[in-house]
C-alpha cells in the first residue's frame, strides 16, 4: 500500500506539473524555495526543504539545424542549502543539512532543467530507545541517542519548468550522500527527492 | 488562481495520506502477549539495533545470530519458519556490530570474535534489564552466527545464562569446513553424475577441486571453495534435489522494506571482506577442540545438501559437544538454510527442543 501511495504521489506531481506548465512563461527567479518528498532508497520516507540562489547566469543561443531555429540555453551557477529528515521504518530517524554548489542548464524551449551539484553536509541519526552497557556491565538508558557524521553529497537532478504564479518548476533529484566514520569506514546513502520549487519573489 | 490551488491541494492531501499510512504502520504494537519492539544497544563504540517480534506467552526469547558476516538480522525473519516461531516465542533479531543498520565508530583492527561475543552479552544484559531476569533465553546461530555463538558459549560462564543452544549449519571450525567442502563436492558430485543430474557441470566442479591439497588449504582457496559450494547448491536446487523455498510473501516484502541492503552491503564489506585481520581470524577459527566445554542442551540442525558448511560438521559437533542433552537433525531436502527449504520440519524441531528445555 505504501509503495503504491509513493508511486501515486510521484505521478500526481508529474501530471499536475505538466498540466500547469501549458501556460508557462519561462522567466527564472533568482531565489526559489523547494519542498520535496525525500526518500532514502526511494521508499524510506522523508521531507526536504531548501533554498536556491542563482549566483551567476549566462544565456547563450544554439542553432537547431533540424528545426531551423535558435534555442536559448541558460547556464546557471547556484548555491543551495537543504535541510530534511527521513524515517527508517521501525528503526531510526535521520536528519540532515547540506549546502551545495550547483551547475544548472535550463532549456526554456523544452522547459527542461538539468542540475549537478556537490557540497558538504551533516547527517545525524536519531535512535529510538537506546541502552548503554558499560565495562562494568551496568545498563543505563540513553536519551536522544544517535550518531553525527560528516556527509558530503552529490546531487543529480532533472525537472521541468512550470512557471505558474508561484510555482517555478518541479524536480526529481538523485542524491548520493556519503557518511564518513561510519563504523570502520564510510557508507553511501542513495536517496531520491521529488518536489516543487516555489518562487520566493515573483520577479 | 484555481489552477494553482488545485495542484497544491492535491500534493498536500497525498503527502498527509502518505505519512499517515507510514506512521500508522510504524506504531509499536504490544499487548499482554504479543511484542513488537525495537531498541539499540550501545556497547564498545557500536550502536546495535535489536528487533523483537513474537509472543511473550511462554516468556521464551530466542536470540538469533545472523550469518555472513555481512548479512543483517532481519534476514533471519524472512520466511515461514520465523513467522511460525513468532507465534509462540519472542524472536530477537539484531544487526551485529558493523553490519546491517548497526552504527558506530571503531577501528577495524579492534574487531575480534571475542568483542562480538561481548556485544551479544551486552544484548542479553539489556534484554534482562528490560524484560526481567526470569526470561528464558535460547540462542540460535546460523552459519557464521554458529561460529559467533560457539565463541560466546565458550567465553566465561556465558552459556549458563541460556536454556539451550540451537546450531543451524554453524561454521564453528572453518579449516574443517574447507576440508569437508572438497570431500562433499567430490562425493555428492559423483552421486549426481551417476543419477544423470547436471553431469557436465558436476564433472567440471569436481575437476576444479579434486587436486586441492586438503592438508594445506589457504584462506584464498577457502574463499574460492565457498563460491564453489554455492554453485553446487544451485545445481541441486535446479535438479529438484533440495526443496524449493516457499515463494516470497507480503510479510517477507515488508521485512525486506525494513532492511537497507545498500548500507548493509557496504558496511558489511568494510567490516569483513576488506578487513584482513578480522577476516583471517574468522577463516582460521577452530572450536572443535573446545566443544566439550559446552554443556547446555544443544540442538544441531543441518541440511543434508549443505555444501557451505557440510553436515559432517554437524556430526562432528554432535560427537564432541560436552552436553549430555543433545540432538542432531539432518534435513534430507535442505541445503545451507533448512529454515527456508523445510520450514515446517525446522519449526517442529525447534518447538520440541524449546518446550522440552524452557
Amino acid at each position: 500500500m505504501t509503495i503504491k501511495t509513493a508511486i501515486a504521489f510521484c505521478l500526481t506531481v508529474f501530471i499536475i506539473s505538466d498540466t500547469v506548465a501549458q501556460n508557462a512563461d519561462m522567466s527564472y527567479n533568482k531565489i526559489t524555495v523547494s519542498l520535496s518528498y525525500y526518500g532514502n532508497m526511494l521508499i524510506k520516507p522523508g521531507v526536504k526543504a531548501g533554498v536556491e540562489y542563482v549566483v551567476n547566469q549566462k544565456k547563450c543561443f544554439k542553432k537547431n539545424k533540424r528545426k531551423s531555429i535558435t534555442d536559448l540555453i541558460v547556464k546557471q551557477l547556484i548555491v543551495a542549502g537543504d535541510i530534511g529528515f527521513f524515517w527508517h521504518p521501525h528503526s531510526h530517524i535521520a536528519v540532515f543539512n547540506y549546502y551545495t554548489l550547483n551547475y544548472r542548464i535550463v532549456k526554456p524551449s523544452k522547459r527542461s532543467i538539468n542540475t549537478i551539484g556537490l557540497g558538504p553536509g551533516v547527517y545525524r541519526s536519531v535512535y529510538p530507545k537506546t541502552y548503554e552497557v558499560d565495562n562494568m556491565n551496568n545498563v543505563k538508558s540513553v536519551s536522544w541517542a544517535g550518531r553525527t557524521y560528516f556527509a558530503p553529497v552529490v546531487v543529480l537532478g532533472t525537472g521541468k519548468m512550470i512557471n505558474h504564479y508561484w510555482i517555478q518548476s518541479w524536480h526529481f533529484n538523485t542524491n548520493i550522500m556519503v557518511l564518513f566514520n561510519y563504523n570502520t569506514g564510510f557508507v553511501p546513502l542513495l536517496s531520491f527527492d521529488i518536489g516543487l520549487n516555489f518562487k520566493f519573489n515573483k520577479k | 488562481m484555481l489552477k494553482t490551488i488545485q495542484p497544491v491541494h492535491f500534493i498536500i492531501s497525498f503527502t498527509i495520506l502518505f505519512y499517515a499510512l507510514f506512521f500508522a504502520s510504524g506504531c509499536k504494537k504490544e499487548d499482554n502477549n504479543n511484542i513488537s519492539d525495537i531498541f539499540y544497544v550501545r556497547h564498545a563504540g557500536a550502536d546495535i539495533p535489536a528487533y523483537l517480534y513474537g509472543s511473550k506467552q511462554n516468556n521464551v526469547f530466542i536470540i538469533t545470530l545472523h550469518g555472513g558476516p555481512g548479512d543483517n538480522g532481519l534476514e533471519m525473519r524472512q520466511g515461514n519458519a520465523a513467522a511460525e516461531l513468532e507465534k509462540r516465542y519472542v524472536m530477537v533479531y539484531w544487526d551485529q556490530r558493523g553490519q546491517g543498520l548497526s552504527e558506530g565508530k571503531f577501528s577495524a583492527n579492534d574487531i575480534t570474535i571475542d568483542l562480538m561475543a561481548e556485544d551479544l552479552q551486552a544484548l542479553i544484559l539489556v534484554l534482562k534489564h528490560k524484560y526481567g531476569n526470569n526470561i528464558k533465553l535460547f540462542l540460535l546461530g546460523h552459519s557464521w552466527g554458529g561460529e559467533l555463538g560457539t565463541a560466546f558459549l565458550l567465553k566465561n560462564n556465558y552459556q549458563h545464562q541460556l536454556k539451550g543452544w540451537i546450531e543451524v549449519d554453524g561454521a564453528y571450525d572453518i579449516p574443517k569446513v574447507n576440508i569437508e567442502v572438497v570431500g562433499k563436492i567430490i562425493k555428492d558430485g559423483n552421486e549426481q553424475i551417476n543419477l544423470g543430474n547436471s553431469t557436465e557441470k558436476w564433472e567440471e566442479l569436481i575437476e576444479q577441486v579434486k587436486n586441492i591439497d586438503t592438508n594445506n588449504i589457504s584462506i584464498t582457496e577457502g574463499r574460492e571453495l565457498n563460491k564453489k559450494a554455492r554453485i553446487a547448491q544451485k545445481y541441486l536446487f535446479k535438479d529438484d534435489i533440495t526443496q524449493k523455498p516457499q515463494s516470497v510473501t507480503w510479510r517477507d516484502a515488508g521485512i525486506f522494506y525494513h532492511e537497507d541492503f545498500l548500507t548493509a552491503a557496504v558496511s558489511g564489506s568494510w567490516f569483513y571482506v576488506l578487513n584482513n585481520s578480522f577476516y583471517n581470524e574468522i577463516e582460521t577459527a577452530s572450536y572443535s577442540d573446545k566443544l566439550c566445554k559446552i554443556t547446555i542442551p544443544t540442538l544441531l540442525l543441518w541440511g543434508k545438501y549443505d555444501f557451505i558448511v557440510p553436515p559432517a560438521l554437524g556430526r562432528n559437533a554432535f560427537k564432541l559437544t560436552g552436553s549430555e542433552d543433545k540432538k542432531l537433525v539432518i534435513f534430507n531436502k535442505s541445503s545451507h538454510s533448512p529454515m527456508n527449504n523445510q520450514p515446517e520440519e525446522f519449526v517442529d524441531e525447534i518447538i520440541q527442543f524449546v518446550e522440552g528445555h524452557q
